[in-house]
Formats: structure tokens, C-alpha cells, sequence
């Protein structure tokens, strides 16, 4: 915990008096003896380490307010997530569940039941938050989420300092309705099949932004810190820019994500009407001062009907009162209450209305469909498309985690519904063979689980063969021995399947000069080309390459797949068996 | 942290024990919780990321069909050569090279079977499958001191002397010059073609520089000799004589010569004679028996589709003289031979060439021909 | 009250205003104009064609006496018993190392691949050298390679990380700042990124490849194992890979090569992928000489003719080593 301890340094030494005060401790003797031994001489570091936890328990414990242990709690939860966010790598990965965040998000569980009519796996984990979400309301905002507490530290750190004017600020507006649309509207969408709650999710949007832009971003800076070769995202500039826009409209409106965009967060507004424990405030013993808003995370209106769904239950007004007018109860009078979202029927109406006709445009322009994108190369594992626009939820775990950097965020690729979904980008890397770590950390399912022996078709499931992600072609004008008399054949080299997918027939031409020489040229065997794309990447005509992967063939779609035995090598296994 | 802004206390003094004690609670949920995660962080299977390596077992056999890039014959080992392809009778280990001075080997030996001689030859490969083909080994050659003038070696194998004299044949040129050093062969502007026991060969050279032309006749000569003599069922072949023989005329045709089925497996050659040209054919039968009845039914089909006229005496062969829609047939038959010219139009020359060549039956043995 | 005169306000600044602030201006000024010449550049280059630098490694061949063996071929079972014993017929480990080197080892680790498919250096192989090194007395191990797939996979998935982690070598990942500009008068490889953070310390070097079959260049064996000290586009070695691999032996003067034919890559190399594509040799044949390590295994490992592997014969002609095996000092034992 000595993250805390770290965290609350600025807070703890308005305190230092009434410490003094404090009878002594088995444990401050301890750290006194300590500190006179240390004195003049070089600190032990168990000194310290000891001095720390003396500190510890002489400040912060002796003083455990429940704002205190929510800092505690907040900083705990941010510096977890950070910590998933840098273990996402195949050197540290080991059995951590970096998903841990998407999965106990109840928004993410509920939406892909909607959309899939399952919950994957750990998303049944989002019960442990729904069930104390219903009992307590919008906890989660100010005691877990990562980015409420990025939002949070931000205002605290660059937000105005004037006391009456944060009050202002921090009264309830009419733009708190917005993340009430964009939820119902989300939600309509993924009543359809397209779950695009991933767009805005705040656990969704800070891992994406951690992975594309952040982490890239700083290694730029400070090379070698996350990647032993620097990372390249597609398009980081704006996930990274829109992650900057909604940090720094915190100093205009505080937490303004939190109150006016999340859907996240509105979903769980919806939910705390049942809440049965809220803030409450004692009417009779009121001064009206407004001091209760001085650092009102939710700007939930504690100062007089407080609005349940907007109440990030932080206790700030119960430490903010000098009247001891506000208090946590249980089922308190329900007169002084809003229970519901602010959301009048007719926005409601219309934000449902923008669900069905938002998913409606984005759907008929056909890019998951007739006209799709001959780039759209889903990671190994992949849902058929359909399936993918109903289970991703763009928090790019896969593309933090992939270790060759093939994984791209897509801009308009896989059309409107698939913004930001991952595919995979041959020119930046390629899909390495004995990996599956996309699929290991999808929270969702839109890349399924499977293991090294099922992507690769070995052991039991040498039957069913390799999953293949798209077939490779040649481009013969680019390529070296077909058009430019020089040797060359990298493709056939890194081609790692056994046997080979591209293989090359010695051929001697005629050069320009007269001579003549002998070179390699390369075909693909689509039968055994599982798509993975090494062949384009280490292609030399660098730019535009002369061998490129695309889409068709892959095992996931009927409708996608080239040959007439499904894709697979079956031919090739019956000549297994035949063997046998 | 955001009460300390102001640098001041709180206002609230007073915590009670209910809510040290959630606090409390809340601070050991999060211990718990972090010594969860890093308990489920620390045990793992390995195997997930690493793939089972027992799964590896089912690679354990090699996929037939799909060998490794055919590479020159010295990189090749057996069981690749035999698995690039279905043809059971593959040579390994075969090195086109030659002791011609001013040749050097260009790229490596090549080989190619049923299965990959489309590779090398494209459209004309099922030309070579009529004849029973079984391999094709070939090789570049740099003539050295040239700007990058080569000579291309192909030894196409077939399964018999008579198929490969059949390709031979059948791909010849008319303007062929014939070769003084071999019986089946020819020099053309393109190189030279030869037939030498089951195998035809070609000597295709890039320019017909006289000099490389030369260098390309020392290469025949060397894999003329190299090759060894087989002329199985190709004795009827011998019946032709060579003096006088339109070079590039003598044909083998498998069956149904002339549009009679009793005439199989025949060759034909043209001959030159008073300035008039002369079709003669000639084959041998298994027995003399067999030679009389295909004689008599050659001789029944001509008095069907024409008159049947007095024959001379040729040596002592049996003998007849047809015409036939304005043309003269002679064919004649001697102990296992058939033999004749055919559609000629002069009937007295056609006799004459006859007697000149068979008059004196069987006097004319083998090795006085020149090959 | 009488008010008090009224100074008027003098013009200009007072004497001491005026020095101070004509002595920061003409600091200013100053400071803007060396600056200025300092950073002026005169003449105009042409983008890509500048002169390069860059620097060219050391020699880490051991001294040799000479009776001692050029080449040591094993044979045997157990890899860890045949590789001492290929290194023993050499004169023992004791002849390369010293006591208190740091020791670069470069395995062949190219490729995500376990170590049954022969594709990377055995784990086994790195164990026993790295054993061997250790009990000469060396003070560090270092390992490095910059592999084809990514690194962290590589490294892991062929078991190479295990033996780091259990014998405590340093394994060095081939990240940004760990390349320098080399500089060689080779054939075509002059200046190129060069992975040279492992040869900052290091006093010896010992190369540890497998055998295997190449697509392109036939064989991949201890020659081209330096492949992966280089970074950049190596894609485009290929355009002239046998002179490349050929320029590799004057790249490195390693102290001692080990060519570990236990489990030779016969097909589908360099990849491999298959158990069908693996050959067991029970071979290892440790030298000084690269280019007779390696026409060995061609020949005797691989199988194939030396006529047809033109790096060698390039090497032999420039003098890097001898494609003759037979005429080195050579001596071959079966454990």
C-alpha cells in the first residue's frame, strides 16, 4: 500500500499538529528510535521502509476518514490498471488478467448479452459490480475507475483553485443529459447486433489510449521503456488527441467526461435508482452555504435534492460541510431525492430513434458485407465478421498485446461500426506463428481463446488445419526475380508453415544485356497460405510490396473463404492420411 | 487530496468507529484483492504461450505432394526428388556436364518428370506424354567469351528407342541437315536433334553463329556418345537405305499408316529418284508369317479401292503392283519384311527405285548403312 | 501642509540602467550572432550521399600453437557429452576463455519456434557451452540476437530464456539504442546497423548455430548465424546472399564456433515447421575456422555438394578461412 502512502503526501501534512497530539505508538517509538539511530549515518533502507510504514499508520490510519480510504482505493485501482496496461507483453505477461478492468465493466457484460445473447467467459465478472451498484449507486466512478481517477487528479492538479468559483462549476448542467443519450442510443445499436458502447466505455477508451498512443508515446521519448522496437499505431494521433481533449476539459468543466459523456457511467446513474444507501442531507441543520460543491465530483446537487444518478458517492460534501449537515443513510426520506436520470421521454425517444438509424446508415453501407475491405484482416481467432461488430468493444487489448505490432486500430477500414477495431497491418508487422496472446487477453470473445495447437492445426486438431487469416498474392511487376533480374525470395525464407507456402522454381532468363542468369521466382500454395502476412513484411519493395496478404481465404467466413475444399488443407491431410 | 487546496482542516472532526471499521474493511478487501492478482499473475501454464510441444508429434510425417522448392540436382536428396513427384522412375543424383573447351555450366543440372515437364516445356508437354515419357534432364551452357550466348542441353528419356525416334520425328524439321555422326539425327538453324537409344536430344543453341554452332556440334558428338545405343524395335527403320533419302522425310508412324489398319508401327522415308519424289516405307514383322498376311491384306485393300496390275519380279519377294485413283502402290513382302513405295506417280521409276534398292533380297545387311 | 516638490521625471534611465541594460542586449546580441555562426552550415549536401562512419569489431580469435586442431567433429548420443567432447578434441575450452572474461554467446535464434523443429540453437547446446564457459572461469555471460520473429516470442518459445534465467546469463533483446553504424571493406556489406551493445563488454565470442537447410542460400550455419548481429533492412541481403554471408567471416573473427548437427534442419529450412523436416546427425563439430566448420557440415551433416554453396567458395578465395576441411588440423572422436 505504500502507493497510498505515496499518493496522499500532499494531503497529510495539514495534519502534522494534530498528529503530534496523538498518544504515542509501539510503532512511532519504533520509527523514533529508528530515526535517531539513522541520524548522520547513510539511511538503511529498512529504516526507511519501516519509517514508511510508521508514517503510514501515524497519519493516514489514524486518521481513516472514508475520503481517505477512497483515495486509497482510487490510487490502488489507477496504479493497477497502469500496471496491466505496461505487463500486457509476452516478457511479463505470465497468468495476470490484464482484462481484469473490460471485464468486471458491467457495461460491457450487459451490452454483449445483448448483442450475442452470451456472456464470454470472465464477463460474468460484471455482476460484482452491478449487484453493490444497485445497492449503493455510482461507486464505481469515484472509488475504481482508472479514468474517472486520471480525470479526477487532473482537475485536482490544474482545475481552478478559487473556491467559489469550483462551486459554480461544480452545480448540476442540462449537458449531464448527453451520456444518457449516447447510452440509450449505444444500446439501441447493440440491440441490433452493433455494439459500439466501446467507442466512449472509459475503461474501453483508456486502454485503447494507453495502447495506440500512450505507451508508443512515451517510448518515443524514453526508447526502450515498453517496446524493444518502438511501436506504430494507425491514426494514435487522434485516439491519443481525443484522450488529451477529454483530460483538458477538465480545467473548463470538471470531470466533464464523466458527468456529460460516459455511457458507462449513465448506465450506472440508471442503475442506482434502486440504490438503497445515498448521501443525505439534514435540511434543519443546513446553512445553505453551498460548501458541499466546493469538490462535488458528480455535480450531483447535494446542497439540496440530491440526484442519485448523478452522485458519485466520493463523501467530499460530508468532509465539505461545516455543519455536519450532510451524512451517508440508509433509506433516507425520499422526498429529498431525484431518483431517476435526468432524461426526459422525448430525448429518450430520440436517442433511440439515433440508435436504430445510426446502426441502420453504418450497416447498409456494406463494409462488414458486400463491399468488404480487402483490408479487413481480423487477428487469428476471429469471429466471422458479423460476430466480430457484435462482440468488439475497440479497447485494442489485442493490439497492446500483440508482440510484432501487426495489430492496427482501423480508421474507416472495416467502415463505421469498425472503427478502431483491430486488423492487421503487414506493412508495420506480421502475425507471428506460435502465438495466440490476441485471443488470450480479448475480454469479449471477438477473438476467441484458442490455444497455439488450434491456430495452428497440430496434436488433436490436425484434422480441422491451421486458422488462416487471408491468402498472399504476388504482385509481379514489384517483385525482384519476376520483373527485375536480382535474386531475391525473403518471402520464401520467413513462409512459416511446413511445407512452405511459397515456394520458387529456378528459372534462367535472358538478361537485359544479353547474358544470362539464373533466379528463384516465388508462388504461393494457397492450399497451405494461412495469411500471416511475414512474407509482405519482410518483403524489400518496402513501400507497396510485391507480395500482399489479403483478406480472402480466411477460415472464419463461409462467404470469404478461396478454395473449393473450404480453405483448408484437407487435400493436404488427406495426403496425411493416405500416408497413415 | 483535493481538501488540502485550501491548506486547512476539516471540518469534520469526528469519525466514528462504523466508519474506521468500513474503511478498514474496504483497505483489507484491496490487500486480499492484490495478493489475489499476483498469486493468479504467478501461477500459469506456460504452454499457452510457449504451444505443447507434444502437440508437435503429429508433424512427425512428411506431406507428400508439397516437397520443398525444387532446387539443382547436387541440393536435392532421394527422398525429396522422389517426393516432388508420381513418377516411379526417377534418376537422382544425374550432372549434365560437358569437357567441350568453351563451355561452362550456366545454373544447375535440372530435372523434371511427368509431373513437372510442363514447368520447363509449357504446351508442348503432352506431346512428350503421347511417347511415354519419363524424364527430361537439361542444362544451360555459357559459351565462354560471348556476351551471354548459351547452349541449351535437353535429354528427353522416353521409355523405348521407338518412342523416343517417335518425338524425334515427329518434332524434325524439313530443312534439317542430316548428321554424319549419328543415324537419327539433324543440325537445323536452332541446334541439333538427335535420337540415341531411348533418348532425344536437344542442343538448342542461342545464335547460329558459326562458332557456337561448332561448340554445339562438339556437345551433340559428346552426349551422342555418352548415351547408350539401343535401336529395340526400330530394325524396319534399317529397310530405308540412306542414299538418295530426302533428309528429314524418314517418319515412324504407329498405326494406321496410309489409312490401313493392317499398317502399324511402319517408317517412311522420301526419296529423290529422276526428279521425281518417291514415298517409301518398310517395317519388320515378328515372324515372316505375320509379314505375308499383312502383305495380303495391304494387297486385298488396293484391289478394293483399285486394279490390281502384273508385278515385276524383285529379287525374290513377292511382289504387287496396284493403282489406285491415278497412283501407282508397289509393295512387296520377303521373309519378314513389308515393304513399298507408295503413291507414286510414275510406275516405272517406282519399280525401278524397287529393284535398285530390294533386287537383290537381304544382300543389303545392316552395317552397311551409314548412321 | 506644504506639499513637497515635485521632482520631475528624469528623460532617459540613470547611468546604472543604461550600463546594465546595454551590457544584456549586447550579451543578446552576441550570444545570437555566435550562435548563429556557430550553427551556419555553408554548403549544401546531397540528401543520402554523406560520408558514413562507423566501427569495425575486433578480432576475438584465441592464440593456437601449432599442433593444436583447427576443427573438432563428435560424434555420440547426448548432446551435452558430444559438445564437450567436440570442444575438448580442440584443446578444451581453457584455450578460448580466461578467467574473468565476459563471453558473448550468439545463438541462432531466428524464429518462434520450440526446440524439437531444429529451427534455433538447442537449449541444450546454449546449457553446455554456457556450463563450459562458466567452469573456465568467466566472469559474465552475455547472449544476443536480433531474430526474424519478435524477440521476447524467440527467446522464450525456444527455450533459450529458460537457460538465461537457470545458469543467470545476461540476455541481451536487440532494442533501439543497442545498435552502432558499422564499417567493413566487404564485398557488398560496408556500412549497415550493427547490434553492437554485446561487444561493448565482451572479450570472447562463440557463435552456437544449428545446422539447416536455407531456401535461398542452401545451408544456414556458423557463417550465417552472424545474420542476426545485424539489423536495418536485411531483406535486401538476399539480393546477394552469398556474398554476404561470405562478407559475415570478415565481420567477425569469433574465438571458437560451434556447429551443432545433433538434430539437423534437412527440408524446409530455415523455418522448419515439421518433425518430418528434422534429421537426427548425433554430430557437433566445434573450430576455429568457420569456413571448414561449415564446408563440414554441408557436406557431412547436410549432404550435400560443396561445389554448390558459392559462400564458401567465395570465403575460401578471399582468404577467410578454408572450404578444404580435410587440410586443416582436424580430429574427430565418438563418445
Amino acid at each position: 500500500m505504500s502507493c497510498g502512502s505515496g499518493n496522499c503526501g500532499c494531503g497529510g501534512k495539514g495534519h502534522q499538529p494534530e498528529q503530534e497530539t496523538r498518544p504515542e505508538s509501539p510503532v512511532t517509538d519504533y520509527i523514533k528510535s529508528a530515526k535517531n539511530n539513522s541520524r548522520g549515518s547513510v539511511p538503511d533502507p529498512r529504516n526507511a521502509f519501516a519509517r514508511a510504514i510508521g508514517w503510514f499508520f501515524s497519519t493516514i490510519m489514524a486518521d481513516m476518514r472514508i475520503t481517505r480510504v477512497r483515495i486509497i482505493s482510487q490510487a490502488f485501482f489507477f496504479i493497477l490498471f497502469l500496471f496491466f496496461v505496461v505487463i500486457t507483453d509476452l516478457r511479463y505477461l505470465k497468468g495476470y488478467p490484464v482484462s481484469l478492468f473490460l471485464e468486471v465493466d458491467p457495461l460491457v457484460g450487459v451490452a454483449t448479452a445483448i448483442t450475442t445473447g452470451t456472456v464470454y467467459k470472465a464477463l460474468i465478472l460484471g455482476l460484482i459490480l452491478l449487484i453493490p451498484t444497485l445497492l449503493l449507486g455510482r461507486f464505481f466512478c469515484n472509488w475504481i475507475c482508472p479514468y474517472g481517477t486520471l480525470h479526477q487528479l487532473t482537475n485536482f492538479l490544474f482545475g481552478s483553485r478559487d473556491e467559489q468559483q469550483r462551486i459554480e462549476s461544480n452545480r448540476f448542467s442540462n449537458l449531464q443529459q448527453l451520456k444518457y443519450v449516447i447510452w440509450l442510443a449505444m444500446i439501441v445499436a447493440a440491440l441490433f447486433g452493433s455494439l459500439q458502447i466501446g467507442l466512449l466505455d472509459p475503461i474501453c477508451l483508456f486502454h485503447r489510449s494507453m495502447a495506440t498512443a500512450i505507451l508508443p508515446g512515451i517510448n518515443l521519448i524514453f526508447p526502450d521503456t515498453f517496446y524493444v522496437e518502438q511501436y506504430f499505431h494507425v491514426g494514435a494521433w487522434l485516439i491519443g488527441g481525443i484522450l488529451l481533449f477529454f483530460v483538458g476539459m477538465n480545467v473548463i468543466i470538471p470531470r466533464f467526461f464523466c458527468r456529460a459523456v460516459c455511457p458507462l457511467g449513465a448506465f450506472l446513474g440508471v442503475l442506482s435508482r434502486f440504490s438503497v444507501i445515498r448521501i443525505e442531507r439534514d435540511p434543519n441543520k443546513c446553512i445553505d452555504c453551498d460548501a458541499c460543491l466546493k469538490n462535488c465530483q458528480g455535480a450531483s446537487d447535494p446542497h439540496t435534492q440530491l440526484r442519485k444518478s448523478e452522485c458519485f458517492v466520493c463523501f467530499e460534501c460530508i468532509d465539505d460541510c461545516p455543519v455536519d449537515a450532510i451524512s451517508f443513510s440508509f433509506m433516507p426520506n425520499k422526498e429529498h431525492e431525484v431518483a431517476g436520470p435526468p432524461l426526459p421521454g422525448r430525448r429518450a425517444a430520440l436517442a433511440s430513434l439515433l440508435g436504430v438509424a445510426g446502426y441502420a446508415v453504418a450497416r447498409a453501407s456494406g463494409d462488414s458485407d458486400a463491399n468488404f475491405n480487402k483490408k479487413v484482416i481480423r487477428p487469428p481467432g476471429s469471429v466471422a465478421e458479423e460476430g466480430f461488430l457484435e462482440r468488439c468493444i475497440k479497447c485494442d487489448q489485442c493490439i497492446r498485446v500483440c508482440p510484432t505490432n501487426v495489430l492496427q486500430p482501423t480508421v474507416m477500414e472495416a467502415g463505421l461500426e469498425g472503427f478502431w477495431t483491430p486488423i492487421l497491418n503487414m506493412k508495420v508487422g506480421y502475425c507471428e506463428l506460435n502465438c495466440t496472446l490476441c485471443g488470450q487477453v480479448c475480454p469479449t470473445g471477438a477473438i476467441q481463446r484458442i490455444s497455439i495447437e488450434e491456430k495452428n492445426g497440430r496434436g488433436q486438431f490436425a484434422e480441422q488445419g491451421p486458422v488462416k487469416i487471408g491468402t498472399a498474392f504476388y504482385d509481379h511487376g514489384r517483385c525482384l526475380p519476376w520483373a527485375m533480374e536480382t535474386p531475391c525470395v525473403v518471402c520464401e525464407e520467413v513462409c512459416p508453415t511446413s511445407p512452405k507456402a511459397i515456394y520458387s522454381h529456378e528459372v534462367t532468363i535472358r538478361k537485359r544485356d544479353g547474358g544470362s542468369m539464373t533466379v528463384r521466382r516465388p508462388y504461393v500454395d494457397p492450399s497451405l497460405c494461412i495469411g500471416c502476412g511475414i512474407c509482405e513484411h519482410e518483403c524489400p519493395v518496402k513501400d507497396h510490396a510485391a507480395i500482399r496478404v489479403t483478406a480472402i481465404g480466411e477460415t472464419r467466413s463461409t462467404d470469404r473463404r478461396l478454395l473449393m475444399d473450404g480453405g483448408d488443407p484437407s487435400s493436404l491431410l488427406d495426403l496425411v492420411k493416405k500416408k497413415r | 487530496m483535493p481538501q488540502s487546496v485550501n491548506k486547512r482542516d476539516f471540518y469534520r472532526t469526528d469519525i466514528s468507529l462504523l466508519e474506521k471499521s468500513i474503511g478498514g474493511g474496504i483497505l483489507l478487501i484491496l490487500v486480499i484483492l492484490g495478493i489475489g492478482l499476483v498469486y493468479k499473475g504467478r501461477s500459469y501454464d506456460a504452454t499457452l504461450y510457449t504451444g505443447d510441444p507434444e502437440a508437435l508429434e503429429s508433424t512427425r510425417v512428411a506431406v507428400e505432394g508439397k516437397a520443398a522448392t525444387v532446387r539443382g540436382a547436387g541440393d536435392l536428396r532421394a527422398y525429396e526428388m522422389a517426393g516432388s513427384g508420381q513418377s516411379v522412375t526417377t534418376t537422382t543424383g544425374k550432372e549434365l556436364a560437358t569437357a567441350v573447351a568453351g563451355l561452362s555450366p550456366l545454373g544447375p543440372t535440372e530435372i523434371y518428370n511427368e509431373a513437372t515437364l510442363f514447368e520447363k516445356i509449357n504446351g508442348r508437354a503432352p506431346a512428350y506424354f503421347q511417347f511415354n515419357f519419363q524424364e527430361l534432364i537439361s542444362r544451360s551452357f555459357l559459351v565462354e567469351g560471348t556476351a551471354g550466348d548459351f547452349i541449351d542441353a535437353y535429354l528427353f528419356r522416353m521409355d523405348s528407342p521407338i518412342n523416343a525416334f517417335g518425338i524425334f520425328s515427329i518434332e524434325r524439321s524439313e530443312a534439317g541437315a542430316t548428321l554424319d555422326f549419328i543415324a537419327d539425327g539433324y543440325r537445323s538453324g536452332m541446334g541439333y536433334f538427335m535420337r540415341q537409344g531411348t533418348t532425344y536430344v536437344q542442343v538448342i543453341t542461342s545464335s547460329s553463329d558459326p562458332a557456337i554452332m561448332t561448340l554445339a556440334e562438339s556437345l551433340s558428338k559428346e552426349l551422342a556418345a555418352s548415351l547408350p545405343e539401343n535401336n529395340a524395335g526400330l530394325e524396319g527403320r534399317f529397310l530405308l537405305p540412306a542414299e538418295g533419302q530426302i533428309p528429314g522425310s524418314l517418319t515412324y508412324i504407329s498405326e494406321d499408316a496410309y489409312g490401313q489398319s493392317a499398317l502399324s508401327g511402319i517408317f517412311e522415308a522420301k526419296y529423290e529418284s529422276g526428279g521425281q519424289e518417291l514415298t517409301l516405307f518398310g517395317m519388320n514383322a515378328p515372324t515372316a508369317e505375320e509379314a505375308s498376311g499383312t502383305w495380303e491384306a495391304v494387297r486385298d485393300f488396293y484391289g478394293k479401292f483399285g486394279s490390281l496390275e502384273e508385278a515385276p519380279a524383285i529379287g525374290d519377294a513377292e511382289v504387287f503392283v496396284a493403282e489406285s485413283f491415278g497412283q501407282w502402290n508397289i509393295i512387296l513382302t520377303s521373309g519378314q519384311t513389308v515393304a513399298g513405295v507408295v503413291n507414286a506417280n510414275d510406275r516405272d521409276l517406282a519399280v525401278n527405285f524397287l529393284q535398285t534398292h530390294f533386287g537383290t533380297a537381304e544382300a543389303e545387311s545392316e552395317e552397311e548403312y551409314i548412321f | 501642509m506644504p506639499r513637497p516638490p515635485v521632482e520631475p521625471d528624469p528623460k532617459g534611465m540613470n547611468r546604472r540602467q543604461f550600463l546594465r541594460h546595454m551590457a544584456l542586449t549586447g550579451t543578446a546580441s552576441a550570444g545570437a550572432m555566435a550562435a548563429g555562426f556557430y550553427l551556419w552550415q555553408r554548403e549544401h549536401f546531397v540528401p543520402g550521399f554523406q560520408e558514413q562512419s562507423g566501427i569495425t569489431l575486433p578480432s576475438f580469435v584465441a592464440e593456437k600453437t601449432a599442433s593444436q586442431a583447427d576443427l573438432g567433429i563428435a560424434h555420440g548420443s547426448d548432446r551435452f557429452a558430444v559438445t564437450r567432447a567436440a570442444i575438448d578434441a580442440l584443446g578444451g575450452i581453457q584455450r578460448f576463455i580466461s578467467k574473468g572474461d565476459v563471453v558473448l554467446l550468439k545463438p541462432n535464434v531466428a524464429f518462434d519456434r520450440p526446440p524439437a523443429l531444429a529451427a534455433t540453437t538447442h537449449p541444450d547446446s546454449l546449457r553446455v557451452i554456457a556450463q563450459l564457459v562458466l567452469e573456465a572461469g568467466a566472469k559474465k555471460i552475455i547472449v544476443a540476437d536480433n531474430p526474424i520473429n519478435s524477440p521476447a516470442g524467440c527467446f522464450l518459445k525456444s527455450g533459450l530464456q529458460a537457460v538465461a534465467g537457470e545458469l543467470d546469463l545476461e540476455l541481451m533483446y536487440p532494442e533501439q539504442s543497442a545498435f552502432t553504424n558499422l564499417e567493413l571493406e566487404g564485398e557488398i556489406l560496408r556500412h549497415w546497423p550493427l547490434f553492437y551493445r554485446p561487444f561493448e563488454k565482451a572479450d570472447k565470442v562463440i557463435g552456437i548455430a544449428p545446422c539447416k537447410d536455407h531456401n535461398l542460400c542452401s545451408a544456414s550455419m556458423t557463417m550465417k548465424n552472424w545474420y542476426g548481429l545485424l539489423g536495418g533492412r536485411r531483406n535486401q541481403f538476399h539480393q546477394h546472399i552469398h556474398s554476404i554471408i561470405s562478407d559475415f567471416a570478415l565481420m567477425v573473427k569469433p574465438s571458437l564456433v560451434v556447429l551443432d548437427g545433433m538434430s539437423v534442419l534437412i527440408s524446409n529450412g530455415p523455418t522448419g515447421g515439421r518433425l518430418s523436416d528434422v534429421k537426427e546427425m548425433g554430430t557437433v563439430v566445434a573450430g576455429t575456422d568457420m569456413v571448414a566448420v561449415d564446408s563440414y557440415g554441408y557436406t557431412n551433416l547436410l549432404e550435400r555438394d560443396i561445389a554448390g554453396l558459392d559462400y564458401l567458395h567465395k570465403a575460401h578465395e578471399r582468404g577467410l578461412g578454408n572450404m578444404n576441411w580435410q587440410q586443416t588440423i582436424w580430429k574427430e572422436v565418438r563418445v
